[in-house]
């Protein structure tokens, strides 16, 4: 089904091959590397310092230019005015003109996309509330934290709403609150169909967002596939139940005993994550209004980015066609329980994958986390359990 | 546009936070206001008036050239060190865009200064005008001889090949009849020396005439001459006061009866000379003037000036072919002249900004600007050299050809210099304007700025280290 997306990107044995002043290479940055970015796919470019995330990234927007191979983005050079409508470019760090405040900083690069006075001051609202800098847009971006520096910068790579977006380190220097949003933002694209190529150290973020990933190392292709296919133990099982009593425990340690003979096994407690912990925490203080300098959690995504301003678009037309005619009473009820059953529909179907997504996350991540460990003996468990059953 | 006009923009921001931007407008401001108000001038109405108008121009050009110089290569240079340009170009916005939004923003920040300061200093020079209890005598002086516009005819001047090769002869001849060697490309070149010294010298007792074509035939206002000598060498220093006899040619007619005799016209036969009866008393060394009554213009455009040098110290006068005598008359009004002098200016910031803008799209910032300079300081010093007549060995040679080479390439920014021309009521001629934009924005700087966006669209913009 993939394969029949279109292609964002297409890189065949790109190289890049930095060279000294007399044009002796220096370094081999990236080395032969085969990839492809499909519509619609979030992408994890992974990999230690110098394996060549950057230049790869750099050479996709046409900042540098390949040695060898092929690259092409939406099908053209990277270095084409054209394809870059379709972009949004997040730099790892904050790359903007210090001096201009942040509503001046968007409507600046919308500038650069030829959007109207009016789009650009739309959008630069929409998006500084998106981010949660509403009230900063009036501050040089020079004086921003780097928090806030990256909320703006990722504002402004979607002012011109892109198809194509490509995010470097776009959780770094993010507190819990920020790096969910940026998440929930990604997920959000993702499912307009958008296109994300992410490159991060933060492993667990990129983790909660992309389809699929690439590990570099050494300026080199060493891992690459969906998430599911890299990181699924199959040689372990785990469930997870309610708490269970203790004889029915003692019943459970029994049964698997019995078939795992002198294989090690665990039973413990599910711990939630930090993060789970910590936004739990802290919208739990927002319901009980407590005030804060910092910055104020966005989170509310923009009309342009979101399905909404077409909606209401498309409800304006609606409401302009029927000025002349105004539809009865009947069918104002029947048009309002359509809606009232097509939102219901529409939330169920939200609540129904988001179950879904976090289900199967959370597989993967208790999996990870709890893979068998080869010293733990059958003791240790009891050991456990007792503790577990209070020490009886 | 709107990403061209966006980048303007930003362009003026980043400009007035540079602080070497700041001192310059600081210095600029001091010209402006101070020079004008502490200058005394050499004691009379129109020395004033003269050296407020050059020393302030000139101010103004130095400061806004070198401004135009440094801020486009710190513009240009500091968005790609900082990677600030890697945000610009990863947006549908083509680096020629780019390039030509960042020169036309540092060109026009420019242009509005200069037109600020044009304009402070020339209603600074009419109110100065205004103000000071100058004599009706110095006022009619300023108004004929520094506020005005006045189009410049020159002396026709002698062939010196043809000279030269007469002297030629000579020193042949009389080489043939001693039996000497005769190495004949030599001997042309010192003759040719000769020949010019021999032009620009006017010994004692000689008279001097000069000839001036092309002058309007129906021209009936005043002329004046213009002239510099200097006494005994070319030399501003050791000059003193000395005399000089005058004369021109006064247009000889003769009644001519037509070929029925009901009528008569009158027929041109030639110049009467006229000398004045005493000689004046100048300044050598400086510019004088001599106002010439209307009616000296032959009907064929001619006019004929005479000289005697009459210096009591029997000492040869010497002049510079730049120096005329140059005959003036008015043709514009001082505030045509001066806005002409503004455009000039213009047109030099325009180019002084693209050559630093060009440099710095593919160097850093302290390697463009010394890269600007340096290219500008070829552009003065091969002016010179190209120029010369005398050589003594082969290193003068290798110098002369590389000036004309560079010649072909570089920009002598002293050809934009204009303030004599505003400050002696000279007229910037329109072909002048004309020609320094053909020659040296069109064909020399253009090529230029040409080359500069195009490595600039090819630069591989990530292999900047950041700053």
């Amino acid at each position: 089904m993939t394969e029949n997306k279109a292609l964002i990107v297409k890189s065949v044995g790109l190289t890049k091959i930095f060279r000294d002043f007399w044009n002796r290479p220096k370094a081999r940055a990236v080395n032969d590397i085969d990839f492809e970015v499909r519509e619609g796919e979030v992408l994890g470019l992974l990999g230690p310092n110098g394996s060549g995330k950057s230049t790869t990234v750099k050479m996709i927007l046409g900042l540098l230019y390949p040695s060898g191979g092929a690259l092409s983005v939406f099908g053209r050079s990277p270095r084409a005015v054209e394809i870059k409508k379709n972009i949004g470019y997040l730099p790892e760090e904050s790359y903007l003109y210090k001096h201009l405040t942040a509503i001046e900083t968007l409507d600046f690069f919308g500038s650069l996309f030829n959007l109207s006075k009016i789009e650009r001051r739309q959008r630069s609202e929409q998006l500084l509330d998106m981010v949660g800098l509403s009230h900063v847009r009036r501050r040089p971006v020079g004086e921003f934290s780097k928090g806030m520096a990256r909320r703006i910068g990722l504002a402004q790579a979607m002012i011109n709403d892109p198809d194509f977006l490509i995010l470097d380190e776009p959780t770094s220097g993010l507190d819990p609150i920020g790096c969910k949003e940026v998440k929930d933002l990604i997920l959000l694209l993702k499912k307009r169909g958008k296109t994300v190529l992410i490159t991060s150290h933060l492993l667990s973020d990129v983790e909660d967002v992309c389809d699929r990933a690439i590990i570099l190392y050494g300026g080199k292709i060493r891992a690459e596939g969906s998430l599911n296919k890299l990181l699924l133990d199959t040689d372990a099982s785990r469930i997870t139940m309610p708490l269970l009593k203790p004889e029915v425990t003692a019943k459970v340690i029994k049964i698997l005993r019995e078939n795992l003979e002198d294989e090690n096994f665990t039973i413990d407690h599910p711990r939630r994550t930090l993060e789970e912990f910590f936004l739990d925490v802290v919208n739990q203080a927002k319901a009980d209004s407590v005030e804060t300098s910092g910055v104020t959690s966005g989170g509310r995504i923009a009309n342009f980015l979101s399905d909404e301003d077409k909606k209401s678009s498309a409800v304006l037309q609606e409401l302009l066609g029927k000025e002349q005619e105004q539809p009865s009473e009947d069918e104002s009820k029947r048009k309002k329980k359509k809606d009232a059953e097509e939102a219901e529909k529409r939330k169920t179907e939200v609540e129904n994958a988001k179950i879904q997504e976090l289900t199967s996350e959370k597989t993967v991540e208790a999996e990870k986390e709890e893979k068998p460990k080869v010293d733990e003996n059958l003791s240790d468990a009891d050991e456990k359990l007792k503790d577990l059953l209070g020490g009886k | 546009m709107k990403a061209f006009w966006a980048i303007i923009k930003i362009t003026f921001k980043s400009a007035i936070r540079s602080h070497i931007f700041q001192l310059l407008l600081l210095v600029l401001a001091l010209c402006v206001v101070f020079i004008p108000m502490t200058i005394s001038g050499d004691g009379t109405a129109h020395g004033f008036i003269q050296i407020s108008l050059k020393y302030s121009m000139a101010a103004i050009a130095f400061v806004l050239s070198l401004s135009s110089v440094w801020l486009s290569c710190q513009i240009m240079s500091r968005d790609v060190e900082n990677y600030q340009l890697h945000m610009v170009v990863s947006k549908p916005t083509s680096r020629i865009v780019v390039w030509l939004a960042k020169w036309t923003g540092v060109f026009s920040i420019h242009l509005a200064l200069l037109f600020i300061a044009a304009a402070v200093v020339y209603f600074f020079v009419i109110w100065q005008y205004e103000r000071r209890s100058f004599s009706e005598m110095e006022k009619m002086r300023i108004d004929n001889e520094v506020m005005v516009g006045r189009r410049v005819f020159m002396p026709v001047l002698p062939d010196i090949d043809t000279l030269a090769r007469e002297l030629l002869a000579k020193r042949k001849a009389r080489a043939e009849e001693l039996k000497l060697d005769f190495d004949a490309k030599k001997e042309f070149r010192e003759c040719k020396v000769e020949a010019n010294a021999r032009f620009a010298e006017i010994l004692p007792g000689q008279l001097r005439r000069w000839r001036y074509e092309n002058l309007p035939v129906e021209e009936k206002r005043p002329l004046y001459l213009s002239y510099r000598f200097y006494v005994n060498k070319v030399d501003s220093s050791k000059q003193r006061l000395t005399h000089g006899l005058w004369g021109y040619g006064q247009p000889k007619f003769i009644e001519e009866k037509s070929e029925d005799g009901t009528a008569t016209k009158k027929k041109f036969i030639g110049f009467d000379s006229y000398m004045e009866m005493q000689p004046r008393q100048f300044m050598s060394g400086v510019f004088n003037e001599i106002p010439y009554p209307p009616g000296l213009i032959s009907p064929d455009g001619e006019v004929q000036v005479l000289f005697v040098n009459s210096d009591l110290q029997k000492s040869p006068f010497f002049t510079q072919a730049a120096d005329g005598p140059k005959l003036l008359l008015k043709v514009a009004t001082f505030g045509e002249n001066y806005f002409r002098a503004v455009v000039v200016l213009s047109l030099q910031l325009m180019i002084l900004a693209g050559l630093g803008c060009a440099a710095a799209a593919v160097l850093s910032m302290p390697t463009a600007v010394f890269v600007v300079i340096s290219y500008l300081m070829f552009g003065s010093v091969a002016t010179y050299m190209a120029g010369t007549t005398y050589f003594s060995g082969a290193g003068d040679y290798i110098a002369y050809w590389v000036s004309k080479v560079l010649l072909l390439a570089v920009i002598p920014m002293q050809k934009f210099e204009i303030t004599n021309y505003v400050a002696n009521g000279e007229l910037i001629e329109l072909a002048l304007m004309g020609k320094l934009f053909l020659f040296y924005f069109v064909l020399r700087a253009l090529p230029f700025f040409l080359l500069g966006m195009w490595l600039y669209r090819r630069r591989e913009l990530g292999l900047v280290i950041r700053k």
